[in-house]
């Protein structure tokens, strides 16, 4: 078990550290140069200009830049805004980062709620009218794109029947639409996933067994079939972190919510490349740790991972 | 058949026996295990309709001229944010150009984005996955650690960046998509010809010399095709989600130019009021994607049965 917990930490290690590197190499990539963007129409000459570089370190080969900036940001220093002069990047980070923490967090809650029920009754009523249209669901929850929904709730409740705010988070209500629609994809797919592992451990061995001994309905489900069948699922809830982030941004713009993606695209529009790049960097980071303890978590409940 | 058996005995050629002697057998299996897996997927009705609606889409956006009753760029003054109506069906847009017009000519940026990005991911996925597979060692350890690695960056979060930083355009869109996505078909490949390099049939090959380029792309890419096959079918709708969320963002493809993603964003501003412009190209992006995995689906259960829910 250790050394499985060491080989994944070191290539999670490895995995992050590549992402910095391709990071940082994409931002230097980006056309317009951080001191115009600073400048901007103002007059400077060739001097100040070389000042300024020499100031920022700008001067300096790629790869010393890269290993100062890495420095920086293992302490936590991101740098400045170079569009909202002054800021502190991880100021303005940590607050989008609640936003969006307590946002994602809520419509996990919502999907997970939903989802292991519908699933799990989908497969044990199998071919019953609930299963056909909690999987026609699942079917549309997969195509429908986020921000499509987001419009149309907005309409409706926002614009049709003015009970819910249409954006910002300024009201306890304002966190229904974005949550709703953060948790249509993963719900859907969840509730696809959890019918197809229930079905899996109810044709399995233990279960006819649980049945022959003539234990009831309702314990069979619980303990036997509902423990089994959570497994996959609660690996693929740990990979989904990666989508659960890309869908974030989309939805923050739609809402304006002022979280971390809405920041995110915000830094896009006004070229702020050290917002970009910590933002980028900060939801790897997440995504990598996010796959690292499911990892673990899994290793830990199902011994049969830790063979291999 | 003289030839063949004249060929045997001829050390040179063997390498031209082996491929028309391949190319014979391929064909014939070939043509009989397709018309099995039709066979299997006509059963899956779900697939058949998808399949009827991605091929109207395809007619769509061949002519999308005959099917639009105005120009998808014309400004019609004064008709700004109109409702339905006999001139324009649904109603016109912001800025006074043709609803219906313009999502039927939105089709042609779907699909386009959607199977030429697919195309180029499953390419760069099949190849690098191959050789991660095959070679294993180091050349595998590096491979995977850069795929776990782009794995990593949030998709949407990159593709933006991407767009940004190489200027929003139809071509731009399609290449960095193609050139993001593709993680997953490496995944799959990886193991399936790191399976297949312990069958018999390619150590057989390998020990009479068949390079390891051929032995790849002739003797064992055929056998993940159909996985293969399934996953892109699969991929082509999320790649039609991402190209409209770019687009809805502003980064995807620009104006003049038509697509679903583009008229929602166009639409944002006045959705309290005006929903009708924002409808249509939603519920097209929402039935291509849905059709594709319909398609999908039907496929998996056509060619690759062990891959079933």
């Amino acid at each position: 078990m250790l050394t499985f917990i060491l080989r994944r930490v070191l290539q999670g290690i490895v995995v992050i550290i590549i992402v910095s590197f391709l990071t940082f190499g994409l931002m230097h990539l980006a056309p317009g140069d951080p001191i115009d963007i600073m400048v901007g129409e103002a007059r400077v000459t060739d001097e100040q200009i070389a000042r300024i570089q020499a100031q920022w370190g700008l001067d300096k080969p790629f790869h010393e830049q890269y290993i100062t900036w890495v420095g920086n940001a293992l302490r936590g220093d991101f740098g400045e805004s170079v569009v909202r002069r002054g800021v502190p990047v991880s100021e303005m980070v940590l607050d989008g980062a609640w936003v969006t923490i307590q946002l994602n967090v809520l419509a996990m809650i919502l999907a997970i709620g939903v989802a292991l029920p519908v699933g799990m009754i989908a497969a044990i009523r199998r071919y019953t009218t609930f299963d056909y249209f909690s999987m026609l669901g699942a079917s549309l929850g997969v195509a429908l794109p986020n921000f499509w929904v987001g419009l149309m709730l907005i309409f409706l409740f926002a614009g049709y029947f003015g009970i819910l705010p249409s954006s910002g988070l300024n009201s306890p209500t304002a966190y229904i639409l974005p949550v709703i629609v953060l948790a249509i994809e993963q719900t859907a797919l969840l509730a696809r996933l959890m019918r197809g592992s229930t079905i899996d451990v109810m044709t399995q061995d233990f279960v006819t067994v649980a049945r022959a001994k003539g234990l009831r309905e309702l314990p069979i489900i619980f303990r036997h079939i509902a423990r089994n069948a959570l497994l996959p699922v609660i690996t693929i809830i740990g990979y989904r972190i990666s989508f659960i982030l890309s869908g974030t941004i989309v939805v923050e713009t739609v809402f304006a919510v002022p979280g971390l993606g809405r920041q995110f695209i915000q830094s896009v529009d006004r070229l702020d490349y050290q917002v970009m790049q910590a933002i980028v960097l900060l939801l790897s980071i997440a995504v990598v740790l996010g796959n690292l303890l499911t990892d673990l978590t899994y290793a830990y409940i199902d011994p049969r991972i830790r063979v291999q | 058949m003289s030839e063949t058996s004249e060929d045997r005995t001829v050390q040179g050629s063997r390498q031209l026996e082996g491929s028309t002697a391949d190319l014979a057998g391929l064909e014939r299996k070939q043509r009989s295990e397709f018309r099995r897996a039709w066979n299997r997927f006509i059963r899956y009705r779900a697939g058949l309709i998808g399949l009827a609606f991605i091929g109207l889409l395809i007619i769509f956006s061949i002519i999308p001229g005959v099917f639009a009753p105005h120009d998808p760029a014309e400004i019609f003054p004064g008709q700004s944010r109109s409702g339905p109506s006999t001139d324009y069906w649904l109603g016109t847009d912001s800025r006074g150009r043709d609803v219906l017009s313009r999502t039927i000519w939105g089709a042609r940026t779907a699909l386009l984005v959607g199977v030429v990005g697919t195309g180029i991911a499953t390419l760069i996925g099949v190849a690098v996955g191959s050789i991660a597979g095959y070679f294993g060692g180091w050349t595998d350890a590096i491979l995977s650690r850069f795929i776990d690695a782009l794995m990593a960056f949030p998709l949407l979060a990159l593709l933006i960046v991407l767009a940004a930083i190489l200027g929003p355009s139809l071509v731009t869109v399609t290449v960095i998509i193609g050139i993001t996505v593709w993680t997953a078909y490496a995944r799959v490949a990886r193991a399936d010809i790191l399976s297949l390099r312990e069958r018999d049939y390619v150590l057989a090959a390998r020990s009479i010399g068949v390079p390891s380029t051929r032995l790849i792309i002739r003797h064992m890419l055929p056998n993940i095709l159909g996985p293969v096959i399934v996953l892109s079918t699969l991929g082509v709708g999320s790649i039609i989600i991402l190209e409209a969320a770019l687009s809805f963002l502003g980064l995807g493809v620009q104006p003049p130019m038509s697509s679903w993603g583009r008229s929602l964003s166009d639409a944002r501003p006045f959705i309290t009021s005006y929903p009708h412009m924002a409808i249509v190209p939603g519920v097209m992006i929402t039935l291509t994607v849905l059709a594709f995995n319909l398609i999908g689906d039907g496929l998996r259960d056509a060619i690759d049965p062990r891959q079933r829910e």
